[in-house]
């Protein structure tokens, strides 16, 4: 069994696997607000040429200010999202969605916060899985698995202490329990399940939507203050140089403590088939791409201050480099360093262009704040920000074979990216949001062996498509 | 009916190189595994002096390391039943000198080559349409427009005597016997008189008005002066004839002691370059002194061929096949009245595969993520043995269908590349998707009907070009897709795909007056001269080449940034150099080193010319000028089956790897895809050559 490349394959629908086309899908029952014009006058006058913008994306009831709800705090009280009764009413809704659950995810339980007692996507094939060591293969053979590879590109994310930064995926139990009751690590399950209805849905179990999680975590080492991150001492596989390549080896591991620098919520609502797919990070890691005009220039530095992942003075050009393919990136494998570094910068503060969807970039920027106002100072995940969130502008819209390979469905975050977890792919519109990749059209297989996945609307998932991989090779 | 006799191929291409020496040109088609045991792919061209080994790593360049020319290579066919039918019902077979026909015996053969070069004696690949400047292809010419003419400086009609005189590199005709058996080798110079086969024999025309820029004008040279397009000769022991093209030449017309500038990827005026084409002649002389003359064929002389095993996913042969199913009635049981069949069987072999093979061959000369490679590996390994809808749950989803313009700028089907003609990405051709379908449908056969030698040559020169994107491409261009270009009437003896070739009357030669005319317009009905095929491409080639690595799509689709591919498969962008992998020893396999830019330059910041920032920019001269002085150190792309090594004795059929490269830098970090055209990339305006005027804009 060869599992080199069973993890490449999930993380992208880039476009050799076509799909259809994304005005075919732009059906009955988009959000008649979509074409209202914005509701706040202030807003909508003070800036013409972006009210125009946003008449197009943001629903009537927007006006670029969104708060946290007393009720979620004291952080230990907060509770899960009703995803049954999601309101839809504005954009504000999908935010305060994002940090409710950002908070219930991360609240504290039996000593560690609740998103570390979920299930792995591994485990639902039988296989352990711990801490961050990446999945047991059966085989030995070289692996690239995505706990070090950044999705789309294969890139590596270099920490200035020129560790890998590494990724963990979580899966809630409403999305364990579709899985587990309809047998979908059963490759033929799934694939009568598609055949039987390709529109099938994930669900939402009471009044709990299927979500899944995606965790970057930097390896904290001597000298480095991650006083203000969330911690924890765990097990991470060690990278060596094989054929050429930096890879996973499975049977070397080090106890590290690693710092959760980044944190991806995609979930199931009410209306939402296609699931918001919101993302936090760590106010530290990079700084934003400043809006200028004329635009930055990619010989002018980006910020002059310091960041976790940026060093004063880099230049725009200098950031987010990728040296997935030039051969560049050296591994020393005794001290587990790679360079050169990764110089991070956030394109977009909150996961749009300038100009563009401002409201939503306003309720992102106040909803923090307003956060922010309700921590406990000493709740260290008080030092964690919204970066943005998108879904679709229509209720009810996916269906299967939707590339979604431009904006015209979408709202919210049109162009979001986390710092940490798609670095290498912030600007190219090809890969600018979680839909470019997660969408509904046919998978095919990362060996030649296996087979494709037909297109379903199941296929948002990530994480079932590894399933569904990965469950053929653990047959073979 | 009387024996009948055709050349073949009917359209061979020869490529410029430096060196004196050359190679031949594929027989084989890139894409097809040629040898089962060894894994070994077609396409690669044909060591000098040999029937068919394949050329390895040490081929491409000489002892001085200048690139080998690729020549050209013909041979005479004989039928003896009128075809009716394609592929042909009679396979026909090759002759030479002695062979005996209907009772008669082959005592020679004179072949007859006429190479000319009119790139500055016709219009604008760019054109203007609707305020819109851009490369419309056949659509320029439509409804009585022809886009603005190159040199109006020189007068605004083409068929001016001063502008065919002086714009139009000219040769003249080369005549030798087969029997000459290579002991005579006939430059396309000014030097050599013309001559031409005349009844049983050759006939000298000393007063043809053979033509070169420097007869004209006072020319700025820098890498030599173009006085000869290439050579022609008899390939020993065969009779064969092998034609040799020009040396990558790029002249420019002086103006006050300054060379002119070089601003323009496509369209230069005062360039010349030694590219050519024209027809291919064979007088069958019997020995009772009768003669047939043979179908011609056609030569063209164009850019070298850098990745000669890499297949387009729509190659030329695609494009001209398209044309002929749909506007010349080739295969009426696969398309008649207006649409396809859906009872035609396609071929998996011929009509399937060869899709297939093309796009798992692109991330060898470009950067794809290993999802995409992993993608085309999958369907690379489909078989004829598997039900179509079990290894491609949605053919629809995966193909382009070049039918529905709405899919024309989706930027998620395949192939994905850039399309030409104002579509924003490629497609296959309506008879490719239409083969295809056939497939998907389970009306296919295995192994399609074997074609005659000649008909298989025909296909196979076709095949190891570029089609589908001609903006205006690098072999032949979009006068494929035009029927005028063609002889029409093909069956009986003429045969498909044949040139259109005027008959020209060497006879009435006249040194005081340009021979040839304006010659083929598309759409019109002139036939072909020598000179009118390679005059639809870029002016010189070199700036074309060197800007066509990725761009955004034209038109742009709303919201899109990435850049795409132009034609990785002719023009690598991306490759990984067989220097640096590295050997496994446990594997017993090569393993791969990093990616680089093909076209990287020599050198630091400070003169290496092709480094920048802007990732739209990246792996070019960033003056075209440099990739003129520059050409010539451009590497290879071969399998690695052709490359010596030490451990395992080669690099393996797995790999295909950059050899023979001269540049030394390594250039800019090769980044993966999707990269993003970045605003505020600032062109430069001198670029040279030196002394140039200053380019207005920057290089268009």
């Amino acid at each position: 069994m060869n599992t080199a490349l069973r993890n490449t394959l999930i993380l992208v629908a880039l476009a050799f696997v076509a799909g259809m086309i994304f005005w075919q899908s732009k059906q009955p029952g988009t959000e008649p607000a979509s074409t209202e014009t914005a509701s706040n006058g202030s807003t909508a006058s003070s800036t013409p040429p972006k009210a125009v913008v946003d008449a197009v994306i943001e629903k009537s009831g927007d006006i670029g200010v969104c708060d946290a709800k007393s009720a979620w705090f004291p952080h230990s009280q907060t509770q899960r999202t009703d995803d049954s009764a999601f309101p839809n009413s504005s954009n504000c809704d999908f935010h305060q969605w994002a940090w409710q659950n950002f908070l219930w995810l991360t609240q504290d339980v039996d000593g560690q916060p609740r998103f570390l007692s979920f299930a792995t996507p591994e485990s639902l094939l039988g296989n352990e899985r711990t801490g961050m060591l990446p999945r047991m293969a059966k085989s030995d053979a070289t692996e690239s698995l995505d706990e070090y590879l950044q999705a789309g590109t294969d890139g590596i994310f270099v920490a200035h202490n020129g560790r890998s930064v590494y990724y963990s995926q979580y899966l809630d139990s409403t999305f364990v329990n579709f899985v587990q009751s309809n047998n979908l690590t059963d490759p033929s399950a799934l694939q009568a399940l598609i055949a039987a209805d390709p529109a099938t849905n994930f669900p939402i179990e009471g009044t709990a939507g299927a979500m899944e999680l995606k965790v970057s975590w930097l390896v904290v080492t001597d000298g480095f203050d991650a006083s203000d991150m969330f911690t924890m001492q765990t097990e991470i596989a060690k990278l060596v140089n094989r054929d050429g390549q930096i890879v996973i080896d499975t049977t070397q591991t080090e106890e590290v403590t690693v710092a959760l620098v980044g944190f991806h919520i995609a979930g199931i609502v009410k209306g939402h088939p296609e699931m918001i797919w919101a993302t936090f990070e760590h106010q530290r890691n990079a700084p934003n791409v400043p809006v200028t005009d004329p635009p930055l220039t990619l010989d002018q530095p980006v910020s002059d201050q310091d960041y976790t992942f940026y060093t004063a003075g880099t230049t725009l050009a200098d950031c987010n480099v990728n040296n997935a393919s030039d051969g560049q990136l050296k591994l020393d494998q005794q001290t587990q360093t790679l360079s050169p570094i990764t110089q991070a910068c956030r394109q977009y503060q909150f996961g749009n262009a300038a100009g563009v969807n401002t409201i939503n970039d306003k309720n992102i920027q106040t909803l923090n704040a307003s956060v922010a106002s309700m921590f406990d100072p000493d709740d260290v995940w008080k030092n964690y920000a919204e970066v943005g969130a998108v879904w679709f502008k229509g209720t009810d819209t996916l269906q299967p074979g939707l590339s979604i390979a431009t904006d015209e469905l979408l709202a919210g975050s049109l162009s979001l990216s986390n710092a940490t977890i798609e670095t290498f792919t912030q600007v190219a519109s090809t890969e600018n949001n979680c839909f470019r990749c997660h969408n509904t059209m046919q998978q095919f297989p990362p060996q030649v062996d296996l087979q494709p996945l037909p297109a379903s609307n199941l296929n948002i998932s990530h994480a079932l498509q590894n399933i569904y991989f990965w469950s053929q090779e653990d047959a073979q | 009916m009387a024996a009948y006799f055709r050349v073949h191929p009917s359209i061979a291409m020869a490529r410029v190189g430096s060196s004196a020496e050359y190679y031949l040109a594929p027989e084989t088609a890139a894409g097809e595994i040629v040898d089962q045991t060894s894994g070994l792919f077609g396409g690669l061209p044909v060591q000098a002096g040999t029937e068919s080994t394949p050329l390895n790593a040490e081929g491409f360049r000489d002892a001085g390391k200048q690139p080998k020319r690729q020549a050209a290579r013909f041979r005479l066919f004989v039928y003896e039943q009128p075809q009716t039918q394609y592929p042909s019902n009679d396979p026909g077979r090759e002759v030479k000198v002695g062979d005996k026909i209907d009772g008669k015996t082959i005592s020679e053969i004179i072949w007859t080559v006429h190479l000319a070069n009119k790139k500055n004696n016709n219009y604008t690949i760019t054109d203007t349409i609707n305020g819109q400047k851009s490369e419309y292809g056949i659509e320029s010419y439509e409804n009585g427009h022809t886009p603005p003419v190159r040199n109006p400086q020189y007068g605004p009609d083409l068929d001016l005597s001063k502008r065919r005189q002086t714009l139009v590199i000219d040769a003249g005709p080369r005549a030798l016997y087969a029997s000459s058996n290579g002991a005579t080798t006939l430059a396309f110079d000014n030097q050599t008189t013309p001559s031409y086969a005349s009844g049983t024999s050759i006939a000298t025309q000393p007063n043809y008005p053979v033509s070169f820029p420097d007869d004209h004008f006072t020319m700025f040279n820098p890498l030599g002066a173009i006085n000869t397009l290439g050579e022609m000769t008899i390939e020993a022991g065969s009779g064969r004839l092998i034609v040799i093209g020009g040396y990558g030449r790029a002249s420019g017309v002086e103006t006050g002691g300054k060379p002119p500038m070089l601003c323009d990827a496509i369209d230069n005026d005062d360039w010349f370059d030694d590219t050519s084409d024209g027809p291919v002649r064979a007088t069958v002389v019997f020995d009772d002194q009768s003669t047939v003359e043979a179908v011609n064929g056609w030569v063209v002389c164009t850019d070298p061929g850098y990745a000669p095993q890499t297949r387009n996913v729509v190659s030329t042969w695609d494009d001209i096949y398209d044309t002929w199913v749909r506007d010349l009635d080739l295969v009426p049981s696969l398309y008649s009245g207006g649409s396809f069949s859906t009872s035609y069987t396609s071929a998996f072999d011929q009509d399937v595969l060869p899709v297939f093979h093309g796009a798992f061959l692109q991330q060898w000369n470009t950067n794809l993520p290993q999802q995409a490679i992993n993608g085309h590996e999958y369907m690379a390994s489909i078989t004829a043995a598997d039900t179509p809808s079990a290894k491609l749950p949605s053919f629809q989803q995966l193909i382009r269908d070049p039918n529905n313009a709405s899919e024309d700028d989706q930027g998620v089907k395949m192939p994905l590349a850039l399309g030409d003609a104002q579509k924003s990405f490629l497609s296959v051709t309506p008879t490719q998707y239409a083969l295809l379908s056939q497939w998907y449908a389970g009306q296919f056969v295995a192994a399609g009907t074997p074609l005659g030698a000649g008909e298989k040559l025909d296909r196979v020169s076709m095949e190891n070009c570029l089609g589908g994107r001609y903006s205006p491409g690098i072999d032949l261009t979009f006068i494929v897709r035009d029927v005028n270009l063609y002889a029409q009437s093909w069956t009986g003896t003429t045969g498909p795909f044949r040139i259109n070739r005027a008959e020209l009357e060497y006879a009435n030669a006249n040194k005081s007056a340009p021979f040839l005319t304006v010659g083929y317009v598309p759409l019109r009905t002139a036939p072909v001269e020598p000179g009118d095929i390679c005059k639809f491409m870029s002016q010189p080639w070199h700036t074309d080449y060197n800007s066509c690595a990725t761009h955004t799509p034209d038109p742009n689709p709303t919201g899109n940034n990435t850049l795409y591919w132009s034609w990785p498969a002719q023009r690598p962008v991306a490759v990984y150099p067989a220097d640096r992998c590295t050997y496994d020893g446990s594997s017993g396999r090569w393993k791969l080193g990093g990616q680089l830019y093909s076209v990287r330059g020599d050198g630091g910041s400070d003169s290496n010319g092709t480094l920048t920032d802007y990732p739209q920019q990246q792996g070019r001269y960033q003056c075209y000028y440099d990739f003129v002085q520059n050409w010539h150190k451009v590497g290879f792309v071969i399998q690695g089956t052709q490359i010596p090594a030490p451990p395992g004795g080669n690099y393996g059929p797995q790999l295909f790897l950059e050899v023979a490269s001269l540049f030394d830098s390594d250039g800019d970090a090769v980044g993966p895809w999707p990269q993003p055209t970045i605003d505020g990339y600032q062109s430069p305006t001198d670029c040279g050559p030196p002394g140039s005027p200053p380019c207005p804009h920057g290089q268009d």
